[in-house]
């Protein structure tokens, strides 16, 4: 294995899957990119206005591991190595958010014993294992879940907006209130945007931050449509208004003589997913919030950041309390009259505006490379069915049980990490798939001690011919029903 | 036209709309110096489905106002009762000292200084503020979109239906509405799409509730326990002197008083009174030649009156 991440903490369980499920709210596609100390996904929605990055650094898992050795170049990108550098070396592809949602909405967390993630991206792996990430979930009630989807490989495409803003916003003098290109910040104390939200209809779509006479105003409406001199579309329009000197920090305070007058808009719907998703790693910081509901509601620091510019930049929301995770939802934002936005767009620095706007995902195609012939690696049948298939999971007995805990030395689990040696077992690869009763598996391989050595024999042959393939979803995955037949045609 | 007002306990008026929001999605507020008017009506035919007048005295419900028209000092605006509603609930969630509501011309969207002021439509803005346990200082801003009603074809359907001929007062006892609950399951069970309610003051009042379908079935449900039954001739039918008549218990009965009664109604509509029934301190129906009338006290105090009127389908001249 050359990537693992093993998460066990209960809160962190549901930190993961709210993240998860959020994401999956924006875009059909969530992507990931592994460095050696964070493990980040994120989703841009596809109209590009909204992006959502989460970072788990690698303490938020209980054993994280990447080994970037002999790596598929697809999706990798060399950076420096330094610990600190945002450019270090990474590992990015996108997988189906809907996948993901199914299985981790389902998910009680507090049921689980643990959640890893594995993915084997080592270029002499056998091909029916590469672009698989593989998930596997052990519940309290022994029952272990496997799933495994297909990813595709991506660009990393550095996200500039947070860095530049937090930079500008640190070299900016701190008594200028009047540049154009001003970036504002503030803090704010999630419970008011909350209890905000919780007022605002659900029919509302628009968002609007008013900055004006020294406060802060919130609102929540939908742009009017009249016809016939009646309201054929207007919801209520909510605003809470707060001094600003009530916040937790802000830039926005003037000692000149002229308040601060900024007026953004955007969609209400990401901000509503942003802090719908914040209020589980918030509330869940101490373990004790989470089940007693009177210390939910009292007063805490949960209190997130805001960045922004002007009308028709993008404005960053961000959460950074909790030790091993940040959130970051940038927003583009628009102005409130529809005629002076051209106006505008038409007077912006066209290389600035690509800098500050939000990019799809750049699918990396997957290079002409010689691939192993499939059907001999299928000597251990794999699950790899291009979707997320219904969970693998059965009861295992008592005899079984042994097994699912000691046999799956590719799949650790936590409890043995400390004490088990998997150095050699490290390139074994889905070694419990070999459980499976077939009449094949014992014939060929009935200890199965090295399945690297197994693959290689069938599957690392360089001089096949080449076999085009433009998407890694057309793979020959072999379903269930053909896990007999196929080890048949090879004797 | 202006319209400002403030008050400190939403009570009544939550607890008004709150019964009559599940009739229809839309009511109609008419503001006068002395009285505000909360009416459901069927935009279309009023007649045609119940109708809901709820009454209060301004001066009960609102602590400072100022209502001015060209109109006679009257304004009607058309308004979502679940907004107006859920705005309320915010309001008295929020733990604040005072309410403002105010009729705004400007547009509730985020545009500044377009004022529609050709239209019909406005905001009704709702406002407070509250300390939250950071002990900051929130304000709350709520604009609903209002229809002003001006013109005479709005004016027309709003005419308060009167009384025809009044035939029977019965004061029902508060726990009718477990009478509600027994017509239910009839409601689901059956084709039943009608109901006759025949009432009498022999012994101690009957009120019967027929469900027939012809050649199958026929079934009446009817009150067991006493009913207050009140002269119909002695008592005038507007809410003042029913309430008075309920006081003095004036239950003599006068020899021009005809002693049964039938009408009927859409079980749907009779079904729809329910909540109202069940909530509130007083309630009296009122049988008449052409409809039935529930009017009802939400409480012991003169603030709120409400009155539920339903239509007859048949008129029935009354049995000897």
């Amino acid at each position: 294995m050359t990537f693992i991440a093993i998460i066990d903490s209960k809160s962190h369980h549901l930190m993961w899957s709210k993240s998860i499920l959020s994401l999956s709210a924006i875009s059909e596609f969530i992507k990931f990119v592994i460095t050696k100390n964070s493990f980040s996904i994120s989703a841009v929605n596809n109209s590009n206005t909204s992006h959502a990055e989460i970072i788990f650094k690698s303490s938020f898992f209980n054993e994280y591991h990447v080994d970037f050795s002999g790596i598929l170049p697809e999706g990798y990108e060399e950076g420096i190595e330094d610990i600190d550098s945002d450019d270090q070396s990474s590992y990015s592809f996108i997988v189906n958010s809907r996948h993901l949602a199914t299985v981790f909405r389902t998910i009680e967390p507090s049921t689980l014993l643990y959640v890893c993630f594995k993915i084997n991206w080592r270029i002499d792996s056998s091909i029916s294992q590469r672009y698989k990430l593989s998930i596997e979930i052990k519940t309290k009630k022994l029952i272990i879940k496997k799933y495994q989807t297909s990813y595709q490989p991506v660009l990393r495409g550095n996200m500039h907006i947070v860095q530049s803003y937090k930079k500008q916003l640190y070299d900016q003098p701190h008594d200028s209130f009047d540049g154009p290109n001003r970036i504002n910040h503030l803090v704010i104390d999630q419970l008011i945007p909350k209890q905000f939200l919780e007022m605002v209809p659900p029919s509302a779509e628009d968002f609007k931050i008013d900055i004006k006479n020294g406060k802060i105003s919130f609102s929540g409406y939908t742009k009017q449509i009249i016809k016939d001199r009646d309201y054929l579309k207007q919801p209520m329009a909510v605003t809470v208004t707060i001094s600003l000197e009530d916040l937790i920090d802000s830039n926005l305070i003037t000692t000149g003589t002229d308040p601060i007058k900024k007026c953004i808009n955007f969609r209400l719907r990401d901000f509503k997913n942003f802090l719908n998703l914040i209020n589980f790693f918030t509330s869940s910081n101490s373990q004790k919030d989470q089940f007693d509901e009177n210390y939910m509601t009292l007063p805490s620091a949960d209190n997130f950041d805001m960045f922004f510019r002007n009308a028709g930049d993008p404005i960053l929301f961000e959460l950074q309390n909790s030790n091993h995770v940040s959130i970051q939802y940038i927003q583009i934002t628009s102005d409130d009259k529809a005629t002076d936005i051209e106006a505008k767009q038409v007077n912006v620095n066209i290389t600035k505006r690509q800098s500050m706007s939000l990019q799809s995902h750049i699918i990396q195609r997957i290079e002409n490379r010689d691939i192993a012939n499939s059907r001999s690696t299928s000597a251990s049948p794999m699950k790899n069915n291009s979707s997320i298939r219904t969970p693998v999971s059965k009861l295992p007995s008592t005899s079984s049980l042994r097994h699912s805990i000691r046999l799956p030395s590719g799949w650790r689990t936590p409890e043995r990490d400390l004490n088990s040696d998997f150095g050699g077992n490290n390139d074994e690869e889905y070694i419990t798939y070999g459980k499976e009763p077939s009449p094949l598996k014992h014939s060929k391989t009935p200890l199965k001690q090295n399945s690297a050595d197994a693959d290689t024999d069938y599957s690392d042959s360089e001089d096949e011919p080449p076999r085009k393939r433009s998407n890694i979803v057309e793979e020959d995955g072999f379903g269930p029903t053909q896990l007999g037949n196929k080890p048949k045609s090879i004797f | 036209m202006k319209l400002k007002l403030k008050t400190k306990n939403t009570e009544t008026l939550k607890t008004t709309l709150s019964l009559i929001s599940q009739l229809r999605k839309y009511v109609v507020l008419r503001f006068t110096p002395s009285q505000l008017c909360v009416i459901s009506v069927n935009g279309q035919s009023p007649s045609s489905e119940p109708q809901v007048w709820c009454k209060f005295e301004t001066s009960s419900l609102f602590d400072e106002m100022e209502i001015q028209s060209l109109n006679d000092n009257s304004i009607l605006l058309e308004i979502n009762v679940d907004l107006l509603l859920q705005t309320l609930r915010n309001f008295d969630k929020a733990n604040s000292d005072g309410l403002f509501i105010r009729l705004q011309r400007k547009d509730a969207t985020g545009a500044q200084g377009t004022n529609v002021s050709n239209g019909r439509t406005a905001s009704l803005a709702l406002f407070y503020s509250n300390i939250n346990f950071n002990a900051n200082v929130i304000n709350h801003t709520f604009k609903i979109p209002v229809k002003i009603l001006k013109n005479t074809q709005d004016m027309s359907r709003l005419q308060e239906p009167g009384h025809s001929n009044v035939g029977m007062i019965m004061r029902l006892p508060n726990e009718f509405v477990s009478m509600f609950k027994r017509l239910e399951k009839f409601r689901k069970a059956s084709f039943n799409e009608t109901v006759t309610i025949r009432a009498s003051r022999k012994d101690r009042g009957f009120l019967g509730f027929v469900l027939e379908e012809e050649g199958k079935f026929k079934v009446t449900i009817s009150w067991n326990g006493k009913l207050e039954v009140m002269s119909a001739a002695a008592t005038n039918t507007d809410g003042d002197s029913l309430r008075e008549a309920i006081n003095a218990h004036s239950s003599q009965v006068d020899s021009t008083d005809i002693d049964e009664m039938e009408i009927t109604v859409k079980l749907k509509d009779w079904q729809q009174a329910s909540k109202i029934v069940g909530t509130c301190h007083t309630v009296i129906l009122l049988i008449c030649e052409r409809d039935c009338v529930l009017h009802c006290f939400l409480d012991d105090s003169d603030d709120a009156d409400i009155v539920y009127y339903i239509n007859g389908l048949r008129i029935r001249n009354p049995l000897d």
